[in-house]
């Protein structure tokens, strides 16, 4: 392995006495301008463990990170790699000290092979800079193999799933030869299955000595992962606890700081007549039937959560509801209105919000200001725009409406969206499209990448549109979610539905068989 | 659930709503300084430069002296300077705005050059077929000039939205395209009958007096300036500032520059805005060709009043430099558009009055453009970081 040369510092008898934790932070402390990230954080993180680091969004768990990968550097404090004292100044650095860190977004060439991608940096060479291909392969199917990880080194990155991709990105650090491993938020995007062969890969690298940090919002996952866990807030370590000695209520409640319940909100209101129908709905993309004959209804005062693996026709079924794919046949009607092959803007004009999965990428415009996010997909509406004029003040007062009731934080409204963070930028989209009056709100995947504060909010603002007369349809791949807030709840597989229960009546395990597929349409009684 | 228990902040007053809606007048002033810190550097380094690029070739520095003096005073304060400058930013503006309202949609417009050569045939031969009362027959030709700039970009832009074609390669072709259509005209059917011969110029008939563009030297003459009635300098200029607050205020203020700006910045965020892609850049290619259109009626209505093969000289190239170092922005092109201007005068100068080869100025224009594109990298990034460190402050 590329590491072999390298020196394990701390090795030696002494080590035998007391073994050094494998990551220790004293005093860690960073300030941005003279506000603290991190504030004096004292961490140990021991040889050979799972651990995870929770907070909310903006607690100081990505700048912490960032100084171990030596992204960035500590002002005041020290950190030990194994009992050292070490200046991480680079990633370079990180490496040499086997430190290896899998960010949120994967860093792999998409044409390039499993094999390609995990060398390079350190290819085998057949000598005057040719890549020893043969060799590369052999060693990566055997770095695989050694990891219970069944990869082909063949396969090009692009056409394998995300699931494997990740595991793409632990074998090239392993490759590498670290044997501490950052992992950020590695379950954000994975679905169910996937976040369980995670976490056995994780188990697997634990058993063979490694040690793993890993950041998360999911409690349940690091509970049932993680073997301690450290609670940042306004980026302090509040505590660091036994994973098996607590529960999330209370690793909640570390995190917010106040009690949280994230239980199953009961409704005021009573559905209605159907607001949104769907008959016979078929749409084909790159070939494949991705929805397949599915009907659907949705009715005012209604929230319908759509349950389903990722994959099975949820995205297509949206991109047609919103009008931003052509179905092949079928019908979509919102309230009389039929709206099949609408544009946006008819569909929009006719009363349907939407919150884009890929909120950053389809549902704002980072580069323009916070004003005009304010009012995106709305800027034909009065008051804001009147015979083709903008109305400028207009707009920055809805923008300041937005701010202050969805509690966006933002240095002001006329200041480019990309001056937010991401959790705040999230909240003006939602905040945008609730406060669009509308009849239809299409939410996909509305509180992913939210902390529990924010994905409480979120849920909180789901069920008052609901309560209000609106007919939520919520696509998410979040069972609690569903089960949280759906009155009623579609399954779906293959792209139809093939299951629909009352949202007080679903279970887990019972979804679960449908959306694996174990169950078919015809053994609904 | 139960969140309601933290609401922070107390309704603020709504004069306190008011000021959050603004920006804070010490910032945007920092704003605006870093702004135009970008250009003011890099005119200073290509002024540097030029000083290098004087003493390698001549190796003294009363050369450099020379072309400074040569600069100020020709360049600024000769009798014509300021008509010149003018005159000659008049087609820059248009080329400029061109360039950049096809950019705001996302699209590189690198055909304005052929799009303004068929336009000023189209406007010149309006100009000298059709007789008509002026207040007729010069709408009529300037819409001719439109039409033609519009017509080449049609191409393009169709080429674009139903085949994919990328504007880049179709526009450049279409400049090829457009140089052998007007070499064809300019020496069969629309070539003036009087030019026989050997030394036979390729240009149309004369443009009918009603469809002429009077000068603006007798209305600066009469403000005080003392012109020189030869100077280059029509009411173009005039409809060319009209233009460039035109398209400010499209951009800025209207709900179409807000769905090109949508469209330009993330094309991916367009289509769930209700916006229709296809739409609207065809639009803005059709609009860019329109003012493309404009670019060269200066010289085929105002100065020679007749079309000539001659005024196809790379204004269309020099727009894409306008408007990149304009920002794209109204103001912005019209400042890059005298600046190139006198520069341009400046190198008259320098080649009247001193021994210094005047190409020195065509070496600062260049690296002028060189160094601005590193100077709004450089000023986006402090601006971004110290966005982050803001951020961080609020977090």
């Amino acid at each position: 392995m590329a590491t072999e040369a390298t020196e394990v510092p701390g090795g030696g008898p002494e080590e035998a006495r007391r073994p050094a934790p494998a990551i220790e932070c004293r005093g860690v402390t960073r300030r941005y301008a003279g506000v603290v990230a991190n504030d004096q954080i004292d961490l140990q993180v021991a040889e050979g463990e799972i651990h995870a680091l929770v907070g909310e969004n903006g607690a100081g768990k990505s700048t912490l990170m960032k100084m171990l990968y030596g992204l960035e550097q500590p002002d005041e404090g020290e950190i030990l790699v194994r009992g050292e004292p070490q200046v991480i100044d680079s990633p370079r650095k990180a490496i040499e000290l086997r430190i290896g860190m899998v960010h949120q977004h994967f860093m792999l060439v998409d044409d390039f092979t499993v094999a390609e991608n995990i060398v390079l940096g350190s290819e085998p060479s057949r000598g005057a800079g040719r890549l020893d291909r043969e060799s590369a392969e052999r060693r990566v199917e055997e770095l695989a193999r050694g990891f219970g990880t069944p990869l082909d080194p063949h396969a090009r990155v692009e056409d394998i799933g995300v699931g494997q991709q990740q595991r793409v990105e632990i074998l090239k650090l392993l490759y590498r030869g670290a044997d501490i491993l950052i992992l950020d938020e590695p379950t954000a995007v994975l679905v169910p299955q996937e976040v369980e062969e995670l976490f056995d890969h994780m188990r697997d690298l634990k058993a063979d000595g490694h040690t793993i940090i890993f950041i998360a919002h999911s409690l349940d996952e690091v509970l049932e992962v993680a073997d301690r866990i450290t609670v940042l807030r306004d980026g302090k370590v509040i505590d660091t606890v036994v994973a098996a000695d607590t529960d999330s209520h209370q690793v909640a409640e570390m995190m917010v700081g106040r009690p949280v319940l994230l239980r199953r909100v009961e409704g005021k209101a009573t559905p209605g007549e159907p607001m949104l129908q769907v008959k016979d709905l078929r749409v084909t993309v790159g070939g494949k039937e991705r929805v397949a004959g599915l009907d659907l209804d949705v009715r005012r005062s209604e929230i319908y959560g759509l349950a389903g693996i990722e994959g099975n026709g949820q995205a297509e079924l949206v991109e047609a509801l919103v009008g931003l794919a052509t179905p092949d046949t079928g019908r979509v009607y919102l309230d009389d209105d039929e709206l099949t092959r609408a544009p946006v803007r008819t569909r929009r004009q006719a009363g349907l919000a939407y919150i884009p999965e890929d909120r950053h990428a389809r549902g704002m415009v980072l580069q323009m200001l916070v004003s005009e996010n304010s009012v995106l997909g709305q800027q034909e509406r009065e008051p804001f725009s009147r015979r083709g004029l903008l109305d400028l003040k207009a707009i920055r007062r809805r923008a300041v409406e937005l701010v202050r009731s969805f509690r966006v934080k933002a240095p002001s409204v006329t200041a480019p969206a990309y001056a937010l963070s991401g959790g705040n930028q999230q909240k003006l989209v939602l905040g945008r499209e609730f406060e669009s009056n509308p009849k239809l709100l299409i939410a996909a995947h509305p509180t992913r990448g939210l902390d529990i504060g924010a994905t409480q909010f979120v849920w909180q603002e789901l069920v008052e549109a609901r309560d209000e007369g609106v007919a939520v349809l919520l696509i998410s791949s979040n069972l609690e979610e569903i089960l949280a807030l759906a009155d009623r709840v579609g399954v779906i597989h293959d792209g139809r539905i093939v299951a629909t229960f009352r949202g007080s009546e679903a279970t887990m395990s019972e979804l679960g068989l449908y959306m694996t597929g174990a169950r078919g349409e015809e053994d609904v009684a | 659930m139960k969140v309601e228990e933290e609401r922070p902040p107390p309704p603020p007053e709504p004069e306190a709503e008011e000021a959050a809606a603004r920006t804070p007048w010490g910032q945007r002033l920092r704003g605006w300084a870093l702004q135009l810190l970008a250009p003011a550097v890099s005119l200073l380094i290509a002024a540097v430069i030029g000083v290098l690029v004087i003493l390698v070739v001549q190796q003294s520095w009363g050369d450099v002296a020379d072309v400074a003096g040569a600069m100020w005073s020709y360049g600024l304060f000769n009798r014509n300077s300021v008509a010149f400058i003018l005159g000659r930013a008049t087609p820059l503006i248009f080329a400029g705005l061109a360039v950049a309202i096809a950019f705001k949609a996302g699209l590189f417009n690198i055909g304005v050059e052929g799009q303004y050569a068929i336009g000023a045939l189209a406007a010149g031969y309006v100009g000298y077929q059709l007789s008509a009362p002026t207040a007729i027959h010069l709408p009529l030709t300037i819409l001719a000039g439109m039409a033609g700039g519009v017509l080449w970009a049609a191409v393009p832009a169709l080429l674009k939205v139903y085949r994919g074609a990328h504007e880049v390669i179709s526009t450049i072709m279409m400049n090829f395209v457009a140089n052998a259509v007007l070499l064809y005209l300019l020496s069969g059917a629309l070539k003036d009958p009087s030019q026989r011969g050997a030394i036979a110029q390729q240009q149309t008939p004369p443009v009918e007096p009603s469809a002429q563009v009077g000068s603006m030297v007798p209305f600066f003459n009469s403000i005080g300036f003392d012109f020189r009635g030869s100077a280059p300098l029509t009411w173009f200029f005039v409809l060319a500032i009209v233009a460039a607050i035109l398209y400010a205020l499209t951009v800025r203020r209207t709900r179409f520059g807000f769905e090109l700006r949508v469209l330009g910045t993330n094309p991916r965020a367009a289509e769930p805005s209700g916006i229709r892609s296809n739409s609207m850049m065809m639009k803005a290619m059709l609009l860019s060709g329109a003012i493309a259109g404009l670019v060269a009626l200066q010289d085929v209505l105002g100065i020679d009043d007749r079309m000539k093969l001659d005024y196809i000289r790379g204004y269309g190239f020099t727009g894409i430099a306008i408007a990149l170092l304009g920002r794209n922005s109204g103001l912005g092109i019209v400042a890059a558009a005298l600046l190139w201007s006198f520069l341009d005068r400046a190198s008259s100068g320098i080649g009247l009055n001193t021994d210094v080869p005047k190409e020195v100025t065509s070496i600062m224009g260049g690296v002028i453009i060189l160094t601005i594109v590193i100077a709004y990298e450089v000023v986006r990034r402090m601006t971004a970081r110290r966005q982050l460190r803001e951020q961080h402050e609020r977090a």
